[in-house]
Order: C-alpha cells, then structure tokens, then sequence
C-alpha cells in the first residue's frame, strides 16, 4: 500500500435491493496528487462508488481507511465529508439556495466559520474560478457550464483535500469543457473523475481506472489505459480520437506501455490489483 | 423553475425589511382579515394590501400570473354560493335561484381571500426562503416544523420543475389529451412518475445538503439585527390592522 494513500476500500461489498451484488468485493485506492479517472459505461458503478466513498451509502461488507483512520462511526463520516469534496453528475441538485453567494456560503457556514471569513472564503473561490461577477446571480437562472462551474465553487469553498467529480463534462458544450479541463489542472490537488467522455479524461487524469459491471478491470497510466483498444471495446467504451491521431493505440496485448498490471492474455480478467 | 421564489430577489423596501418583522406583519394581519366581516373594511384592506404590492414592485408578468391562480380557485366559489347559500332571492332561472345572502358571501370570501394573499405575496414572498425559515426559529417555532415547511416547499419546487420536463417529453411524442382511456392512463402514470422523480430529486438535494456539512440547522449568511425600520414597520402594519378592527367594531356595533 502506498505510503501517501489517502483512501482505501479493500473487498467492499454493495448491492441495491434490485442489484444485489453489484460491488462484490472491490479494491479502490487513491493517493495523495492523484488525478485519477474512472471510465466505465453508463450503468458500470461509478456514481455508486462515488456515494460510497462520501458515505452516502454504506458498505455492506470490506474495510473503508481514508485518511489514516477506518471509516465506521457518524462522525467519521462527517469527518469524510468535510475532507472530500463531491460534484454531483447533475448540478441542479447541488445548487438549492437563491444566489450563488449563498450557495458557496453553505458549506463553510455549517463548518462554523464566522460571516465575515465565510464571505471571503466565497470570493475567493468564485474569484479564482473566473466567477466575481456572478454572486449575487440567481443559480437557477444560469447556463449549465454556469451551473457546473458555481458547483464545482460549493465544493471548492469546503477546502477539501479530495475532489470527487461525477461526469462534470456531460452536458457542457466544448468550450465550457475546455474552461472546465483548466480549472481543473490549475486546482491540482487530488481529484477523483468519474467520465465516458475519453478527452475529458484523457485531458485531465494522469491514471485510469475502467469498470465495467461493478468491476475494475484495469488499472494504469492514462494513455496506456485508454490506447487499449481491445480493452476499451470490450468494456462498451472508445479509444479517444486524439489518442487515435497520434497514433498511440496498443492493438497489440504485448505492447511495452500496457497498463501496469501488464495483461499479456487479453483484458477481459477482472483485475484489481496495481504497482 | 420559475416557481424558485420569482419574487424574492429585487430591491423595494419590502424586500430590505427584516424577515421577521414581515412575519410578524403578515400573520397579525392574516389571522385579522380571516375574522373580519364588513365589505367596506375588508375593501379597505384589499386597497392596504395593494399598496403593499405596489411598493414591493415585483414582477408584474408573474405577479398577475399568481394572482390569477389565485383567482381560479375562487371563480369556483362564485360558481356554487350564489345559488346555494338560503336568503333573499334577487333572480330566478328555472330551478336555480340567486340570493342576495350568496353573492354577499362570495363577495366577502374574494375581498377576504384577496386581502391576504396580496399581503402575504408582498411581504413573505419578497423573502427567500431560508430566510422566512430562519424567522420562524425567531419566532421559536420548533425546528422540527420549521425544516418540514423548508422541505415541503422545495419538495413542490422539485415536483413542478420534473412536470415541466415530463409535460415537454410527452409532448414530443405527439401526446395530445382526449377524453379516452388512454388520455387517462398517460396522466395517471404522469402523476405517478411525478412523485417518485420529485421526491428522488429532493433526497438528492438533501444529499447535497449532508455533503456539505448540514446538520439539520439552516444558517445563512445574514444575521442582521432588527432595525427602527423594521420595527416601525411591523408596527405600522399592525396599527392598520387594528384600525381594521375598529372600523368594523364601529359598522357593527
Ligand atoms: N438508487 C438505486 N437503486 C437501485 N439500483 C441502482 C440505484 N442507483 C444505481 N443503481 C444501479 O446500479 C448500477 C450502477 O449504477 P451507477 O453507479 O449509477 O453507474 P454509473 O454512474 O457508472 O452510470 C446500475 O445498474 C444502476 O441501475
Ligand atoms: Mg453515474
């Protein structure tokens, strides 16, 4: 296990009433400046791992560390939330004040930080996305990148140190996507993003992770992962056009870049192991 | 969405006055205009209440839209009363006879209905929600009621914007309603979806909530302290009202 692992989940079990066993014991780490990408189909498990990881569900079985303590009690769990920023799949469910200024101002106000920080805390978030002028807007009068971006500041204002974000490119047009890819490499940190969109993530993550029915079935560098194409098609996604152009695709199960758990008998296998 | 609280942005002085003065205000005057009985009082505070309007200056587009809605409900009492409230007959058609005590009593129930729906409009409507909510945990109303009041409201709020999808996504699909069980069967299953996609919808937010470190208690970021300003005006919409109350104990009495 790496030294700066910031979360864990070793053989977590989870099912719905009507997917009983969707996550039959997986494993799923994160280290400290990971921007890791997890790619899957629709219906794969991402937003459901996501829910896990900030406590929204609970784990039916498997050991949950984050942050150098097990995961078990309330307070844990409000302790991981106040550490883990999430960026739901659809913004309208995450803006529910009027103005955007008391949207950001949620969070940091339930920390019991004072008025007067709390509204720096705002401006300076919305600041350092690009948003000044937006405060005193009314949230759901604005556009979907709009949205996405005054999102992403609820989150940002909690000052996490992970950032969890669901499909944050769907629905954005590109040039919403490109100022999103931007605010993103200039957060740094650690982020967690789940996406079908393979630019986005090629974009953005330096690892990937792909799933595929409640599975991870690779696990590895960006481009090794997403070049994969036999890998990518057999688990319903896409080798991303840019990666295509530069002619950067391993057809070739042997090829020297592979993922790193260095698959040389197809992909298919579940896998969940990594360096 | 134009249902998110259309009339709680904007800058009138309604809209600067602290929300639990307006509270205050409101229910005083609500719970007066209920037991008033007079038409001349109760026109009087038809024409109070419409000043208050005017000076919230609110949208007016919207405002007459809800006004309107308002209004609906009270056409259907104008459809039954005036025929089927005994007194005075002042017209007759065939088996149907209109009474002087009916069309008084419409009337009554329009101004009275009216008084209090432009007050309350004009003085809770030109507050956000949160902050209405933060007024009535002034008041010590027990937080319990207060969240369930929070919730139900944005409950309707996600049910409403779920319609407006669901209606657009029925009629792409050339959906026109007709009297036939088919027309039926659509909208019962309409309604269905409606409450399950609103009330999804709503745990999400709530979700949303809990991520963010809510604990139950709302905070928001105004703590203002009451002013003369809000204190005179509470006080000035209390004196009307008893006033009101003078007026019809003088008519009465
Ligand atoms: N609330 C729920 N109740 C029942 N089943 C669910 C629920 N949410 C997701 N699922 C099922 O779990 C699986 C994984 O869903 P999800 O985590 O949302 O995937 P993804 O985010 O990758 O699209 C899907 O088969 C989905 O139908
Ligand atoms: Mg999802």
């Amino acid at each position: 296990m790496p030294d700066n692992g910031l979360i864990q989940l070793e053989d977590i079990h989870f099912g719905y009433p009507q997917r009983r066993h969707l996550f039959a014991g997986i494993n799923f780490h994160v280290s400290g400046g990971d921007l890791l990408g997890v790619v899957g189909a629709n219906g794969s498990g991402k937003t459901t791992l996501f829910r896990i990881l900030v406590g929204l569900l609970r784990p039916h079985r498997g050991m949950f560390n984050a942050f150098g303590r097990a995961i078990q009690s309330p307070p844990d769990y409000d302790e991981l939330r106040r550490r883990i920023g999430f960026l739901f799949q659809d913004s309208e469910d995450q803006l529910f004040c009027p103005t955007v200024k008391e949207d950001v101002a949620f969070g940091p106000l339930n920390l019991g930080k004072s008025k007067t920080e709390t509204l720096r805390i705002v401006e300076e978030t919305l600041a350092s996305l690009g948003m000044s002028g937006f405060a005193d807007r009314i949230s759901y009068e604005l556009s979907g990148g709009e949205k996405r971006l005054v999102a992403l500041a609820t989150a940002l204002a909690m000052q996490p140190d992970v950032l969890l974000l669901d499909e944050p490119a769907s629905g954005l047009d590109p040039r919403s996507k490109r100022d999103l890819v931007e605010q993103l490499a200039r957060i740094g940190g650690t982020q967690v993003i789940a996406s079908h969109d393979m630019e986005f993530v090629r974009a953005t993550c330096r690892r990937v992770i792909v799933m595929d029915a409640g599975k991870i079935v690779a696990d590895g560098p960006t481009d090794a992962v997403l070049g994969d194409e036999s890998l990518m098609l057999h688990h319903g996604l896409e080798v991303p056009h840019s990666l295509a152009a530069e002619g950067r695709i391993a057809t070739d199960h042997h090829h020297g870049s592979g993922p790193s758990h260095g698959h040389g008998h197809g992909t298919s296998h579940e896998r969940q192991e990594h360096t | 969405m134009a249902l998110a609280e259309p009339f709680s942005t904007g800058n009138s002085l309604l809209h600067r006055l602290d929300p639990r003065a307006k509270l205050v205000a409101a229910i005083v005057w609500s719970v007066t205009l209920a037991a008033l009985n007079d038409l001349r009082v109760l026109l009087l505070g038809v024409i109070c209440a419409a000043v208050l309007l005017v000076a919230a200056r609110l949208n007016l587009p919207r405002l007459l839209q809800r006004l309107l809605v308002v209004n609906i409900f009270i056409a259907f009492l104008w459809l039954f009363l005036p025929w089927s409230t005994g007194g005075e007959a002042v017209a007759t058609w065939g088996p149907i006879t209109i009474t002087r005590e009916g069309l008084l009593l419409s009337l009554q129930l329009t101004l009275r209905c009216n008084a209090i729906v432009w007050a309350c409009i004009a003085l809770l409507g030109t507050s956000r929600l949160v902050d209405v909510a933060q007024a009535l945990r002034a008041l010590r109303v027990p937080q319990k009621l207060v969240l369930i009041l929070f919730f139900c409201v944005r409950y309707i709020q996600s049910i409403h914007d779920e319609y407006g999808r669901m209606a657009a996504a029925i009629k792409l699909r050339a959906f026109k309603p007709r009297t036939t069980f088919h027309t039926y069967r659509t909208y019962a299953n309409l309604v269905g979806l409606l409450l399950v996609r609103g009330h999804d919808r709503a745990d999400r937010v709530h979700e949303a909530m809990v991520c963010r470190g809510f604990d139950g208690r709302l905070r928001t970021l105004d703590h203002r302290r009451l002013q003369k300003r809000d204190i005179a005006a509470a006080a000035l919409l209390t004196g009307l009202t008893i006033i009101l109350v003078v007026f019809e104990c003088l008519t009465t009495g």
